[in-house]
């Protein structure tokens, strides 16, 4: 019963997304609409008058309010995002051949920041209290205030500007002359480093805080201490008795955490020029390609939602005591 | 004695997170309460006697059967119109707000009735007077006062509205024995000098003798005995309660 | 007044001076932010202090007036952003119509990144001040709204709103009177991490080049710099992208450091830097003395109070001592600093168990635990750990036996003992009752057949009936395995039932023997039917 009602709030979401999609052009001061209807006057200085057609054709604005939905509608389950108005292409096509660059960085970025967070984070705990675990907890917590963009920023300057270790930008060079495929795969790897980095180091400091924080809470439980009595050493006591304890509650909260390193790729990948989904719904945004960036909004969502799903299917399979409910009452 | 309250068949049943199943906290309960009397609820966690608290004071709402006020017989000296039955909690540091001073809890129910703030406060000296605590108290957080300090608190804030009929919700299970004898000897003298009845619920079958006038002994939501103290004591006629007082005698 | 943390305090030194920065900075500077005077690209100076940017503006000039902006938004976003945290946390932890609906709008937002919803919202408002800290401040209160949701939830059914209740407070009086000033650090909390996040938000927006062109604000002054070539062509970087970064940095982290919320209290526990205890090849018992315990002139400090004051007593092979005490009293520290449960540094005096010291100078302590000693919390409940089989608690504790069929077999043996079936090895503790689990707790004390055995109060959270026949089962096991007993309860009529030995701890002190027979017969009078 818990379970359906879940989903049906995921459904929730999607339609509130869907709506929030149609909704926004159309009722914004300062949105599309009004720059085509109302011809803005700032603001239309930007758009041609081909692009003023497109756009016209694209939100059907010529239609009545409930065709236009429909329209809409239709194009979602097809999805048929219409053609991107800057690249000239549908925007399906556009977004799919950008997110293997983004699955390549957040995917390492995610392995990366989830294996040193936790680790991280438990031997806080282990430490807790002490210098040790203050000064790392201090540290991370600095780390995570800090905005994405200059994380990246910095290892942009010092990396590829002052030691020129790493390119500048780009996600492989463009003409590059060679049939090794060992050559390109470094290229690709070179190209790829310091966005990943930047995109750990900001996750590691959450997901560290994340297990700090738990790990501290179950060391103090006093099945902990009791374990301690059993004469359990202490190493087992942490991977047996804390680590499953809190990693348990954190794993809704760390997939959710994927999702938000895929927002964050959007100023990571600007800084890096990198040419992911986050890049390209930059460039969206400035260009006011507004196909695209239904597109790209859609399919954002869909994956966050995605992983909210893996989420909560995995829990129950972990947690004994949502596993045996109802069995016990028997027993 | 006259009757102060009919409580007739009544039941209260739960939905349980099981579906289908109902819990039944409450099972048909019949009893009367006397004037100026003790009157002892005994029964393990889940034998119903806190829903029966709440059901009483209106917290919640029975399921069915009646519950009959007859307040006809009031004492002279109640001048206050008849007030509603007081609830006194198990664990005095959730029962007072931790952010309110000693003077504010006491006087929480005579200010929502509408008595002006400098007069409650006027009042709350002897308020505490009543329950043998000092008027230092007066300014103090209920973190600065013990366990027993706060039990006290707790009735002399439930006898501001000079109830008729006090519930002890087992109140002294998070006191130490000496403390739980000082508030019994307390709450003695209280039905003595208020002349109200008292329904004192508890786990403990030995804190009763010499304090309850009578007592009933509940499990999974139903009355198994009742019956004057000092009989139900000496010749207890269920199994269960047999079983009850064994469990606390050594030999 | 609350204490800050060293971190904290550096937190508000920083924000303080920005903030100064703020208000006195644009006083200082005579150029206009926007105005292009100068030459493009110059080094700092005396009459540019920062240099200049690629245009020819003054970055002084620049900064201060963004670090308004900045301040600015952060503030206002923040404070909507609080406000409808607090207003529909409390409305949806209170009132059961609305809160369907307001959590299932929090959940929404929720599971939305913020970032990519405000990215989107952001790039059709377009980018005034003003729309920016609308759509902040209308986007971000789910996450905070919830933990307040959740503590009113919590704090409902605390007895005091019940009494409110009962006394006809109204709806209103409930939530500003009682429940207000439990949400106040919460709500400290919030404000502060709104202020870094908008700002963090802020300056991402416009790095990326959402926002009013023509204010400043310090992302802003990022996005000129970075996305000129100029600026990496020769060192201005050091100028243009340094000091804007370092103020985002700066407040951001130093808002963080504000922020940071209490941790959870410190227990008094010794540190886990223990091995594994084993079962020792020939076991030594301390021949010279028959004591199983030897508790000498010991002394339990936290800090600087003291909570035992020096005591010293022993406990025979297997024999009952009972400590026995009221709440406060140190008899479960004393029990605790026995077993070797609180930091060494806290203890004075020798505890020997079996002969083993147990607290040693600079090494580990010889005293096997669970082989030479074993110890029963108060609540099954909570000893037990609530993921994990209990047979897999038992066989992680069992020394005796080396192979998985040996230690079943054992345990089962054990469990049989205590009249609990084979399958209990199988189910989780919230499967069992409270009376199983304290079976299942003595079967488990049982398994290395240790000679001492420290019970606080093992019945404590059972009602009478089961209490009864889990203490008898308790008080045989010990007398058929031998073993000393050192019960700690403040059941006095069962401890005088079973003791070879009572101790009477009041307020950390043990009373003198003429203080301790006053205070039992004093005690036996409280409760005449409790012993016949």
């Amino acid at each position: 019963m818990l379970r359906s009602k879940k989903y049906g709030s995921y459904l929730l979401v999607l339609v509130f997304v869907v709506l929030l999609n149609f909704w926004l052009p159309r009722l914004l001061p300062g949105g599309p609409v009004e720059y085509i209807t109302g011809g803005g006057e700032e603001g239309a200085v930007f758009l041609t008058e081909a692009q003023k057609a497109a756009m016209l054709e694209y939100y059907h604005l010529n239609d009545s309010l409930g065709s236009q939905f429909v329209q809409y509608l239709k194009g979602i389950v097809t999805f048929e995002f219409g053609l991107s108005i800057s690249h000239k292409a549908p925007v399906s096509e556009v977004i799919m051949d950008r997110v293997p660059w983004t699955l390549l960085i957040v995917g390492t970025a995610s392995v990366l920041s989830i294996l040193i967070g936790l680790l991280a984070g438990l031997y806080s705990a282990w430490r807790h209290p002490g210098r040790t675990d203050r000064s790392l907890f201090i540290t991370m917590l600095g780390i995570s205030a800090i905005p994405e963009f200059l994380i990246g920023m910095t290892l942009l300057i010092f990396f590829a500007v002052k030691l020129h270790w790493l390119p500048l930008s780009g996600a492989k060079t463009a003409f590059l002359r060679s049939d090794d495929w060992l050559d390109h795969l470094i290229d690709i790897v070179r190209h790829a480093v310091l966005p990943a980095l930047t995109l750990t180091i900001e996750s590691v400091a959450s997901m560290y805080l994340l297990m700090r924080n738990e790990a501290v809470r179950v060391r103090n439980e006093p099945y902990v201490e009791f374990a301690a009595a059993k004469g359990i050493g202490s190493f087992r006591i942490v991977s047996e008795h804390i680590t499953r304890n809190a990693a348990l509650p954190l794993v809704t909260l760390i997939i959710l955490r994927i999702g938000f390193l895929m927002a964050g790729s959007v100023l990571v990948e600007t800084v890096f020029a990198y040419p992911g989904i986050g890049k390209l719904l930059q460039e969206a945004i400035l260009g006011r390609d507004y196909p695209l960036l239904h597109g790209l909004f859609l399919i954002m969502t869909l994956f966050v939602l995605l992983l909210n799903l893996i989420a909560d299917l995995i829990y129950p399979y972990l947690d004994p005591r949502i596993r045996t409910a109802g069995r016990g009452d028997r027993a | 004695m006259s009757v102060l309250l009919q409580v007739e068949n009544v039941t209260k049943h739960y939905a349980g997170s099981v579906k289908g199943q109902t819990i039944r906290a409450v099972d048909g309960v019949t009893f009367e309460l006397e004037h100026n009397e003790i009157f002892a609820c005994i029964g393990e966690s889940g034998s119903g006697k806190s829903t029966l608290a709440e059901l009483i004071v209106g917290l919640q709402q029975p399921t069915s059967g009646t519950l009959t006020w007859l307040d006809d017989a009031r004492a002279p000296h109640m001048s206050k119109p008849t007030s509603q039955p007081q609830l006194v909690f198990q664990n005095p540091d959730r029962s007072m707000n931790p952010y309110w001073r000693i003077r504010d809890i006491v006087t929480e129910p005579m200010r929502l009735g509408g008595c002006p703030k400098r007069q409650a406060y006027a009042e709350a000296e002897q308020l505490l007077a009543k329950v043998k605590l000092s008027a230092d108290l007066l300014g103090r957080y209920p973190h600065e006062c013990s366990g027993g300090q706060k039990q006290r608190i707790a009735i002399a804030r439930a006898l501001s509205v000079s109830p008729k009929l006090l519930i002890a919700d087992e109140i002294t299970s998070a006191l130490d024995p000496s403390t739980e004898a000082e508030i019994l000897q307390l709450l003695l003298s209280l039905k003595q000098s208020e002349g109200m009845s008292i329904l004192y619920i508890t786990h403990r079958l030995e804190t009763i003798s010499g304090f309850a006038d009578r007592v009933a002994v509940m499990k999974n939501g139903a009355i198994l005995e009742m019956g004057e103290t000092d009989s139900v004591l000496a010749d207890p006629q269920s199994a269960y309660t047999i079983e009850l007082l064994r469990a606390v005698q050594y030999s | 007044m609350m204490r800050l943390s060293w971190s904290q305090r550096i937190g508000v030194i920083l924000v303080g001076l920005l903030v100064c920065l703020a208000i006195v900075g644009p006083m200082l500077s005579s150029q206009s932010p926007s105005s292009i005077e100068a030459d493009r690209l110059l080094p700092p100076s005396a009459s540019h202090w920062l240099g200049t940017n690629v245009i020819g503006q003054d970055i002084f000039s620049r900064l201060v007036h963004g670090a308004r902006t900045t301040l600015f938004i952060g503030v206002m976003a923040a404070g909507i952003s609080t406000v409808l945290s607090v207003a529909l946390g409390l409305l949806a932890g209170y009132s059961k119509r609305l809160d369907p609906i307001l959590n299932s709008l929090a959940n929404m937002l929720l599971v939305l990144p913020s970032l990519l919803l405000i990215l989107i919202v952001a790039s059709f408002t377009g980018g005034g001040n003003w729309q920016l800290i609308l759509t902040l401040g209308l986007l971000t209160w789910p996450g905070f709204m919830k933990l307040i949701r959740a503590s009113i939830l919590s704090l409902k059914e605390r007895e005091f709103i019940k009494a409110a209740q009962l006394y006809q407070g109204k709806t209103g009086y409930i939530l500003s009177r009682h429940l207000l000033p439990f949400i106040g650090p919460l709500v400290r909390t919030k404000f502060i991490l709104s202020f870094r996040d908008a700002i963090a938000m802020e300056a991402s927006l416009s790095f990326i080049g959402i926002g009013d062109p023509n204010t400043v604000s310090w992302g802003r002054m990022l996005q000129d710099a970075f996305s000129r070539t100029q600026t990496f062509m020769t060192n201005a970087w050091l100028w243009m992208i340094v000091p804007p970064a370092a103020a985002i940095l700066l407040i951001t982290v130093a808002l963080a450091l504000l922020g940071e919320s209490k941790s959870t209290g410190n227990r008094f526990t010794a540190k886990l830097r223990r091995k594994a205890s084993h079962a020792a090849a020939v076991n030594v018992v301390g021949t010279e003395d028959a004591s199983a315990v030897i508790v000498q002139d010991v002394q339990v400090m936290y800090g600087a109070k003291t909570i035992v004051q020096p005591i010293s007593f022993t406990v025979k092979q297997g024999g009952i001592t009972s400590l026995v005490g009221e709440s406060g009293s140190g008899k479960t520290t004393m029990a605790r600093a026995i077993y070797g449960l609180v930091p060494q540094q806290s203890v004075e005096g020798t505890i020997k168990i079996n002969g083993h010291d147990v607290y040693m100078q600079d090494e580990p302590s010889t005293m096997q635990r669970w082989v030479d000693a074993a110890y029963i919390f108060q609540d099954p409940r909570n000893s037990f750990n609530p993921i994990m089989t209990i047979g897999r608690q038992f066989y992680e504790a069992m020394k005796l036996q080396t192979t998985m069929e040996d230690k079943r077999a054992a345990a089962v043996a054990a469990l049989v003992e205590v009249q609990l079936g084979e399958h209990v090895l199988t189910q989780y503790p919230h499967q069992l009752s409270g009376g199983m689990l304290s079976r299942a707790l003595i079967a488990l004390a049982l398994v290395n057949k240790p000679k001492v055995l420290i019970a606080d109060e093992p019945t404590g959270a059972l009602d009478p009936i089961v209490k009864r026949e889990v203490f008898d089962l308790l008080v045989r096991k010990v007398k058929e395995h031998r073993m000393a007993l050192l019960l700690i309860t403040h059941d006095l009529p069962a401890a005088l039932h079973i003791s070879d030995e009572i101790i009477v701890l009041q307020e950390g002190r043990r009373l003198s023997n003429e203080q301790q027979e006053q205070y039992l017969r004093q005690s036996k009078q409280l409760y005449p039917h409790t012993a016949e």
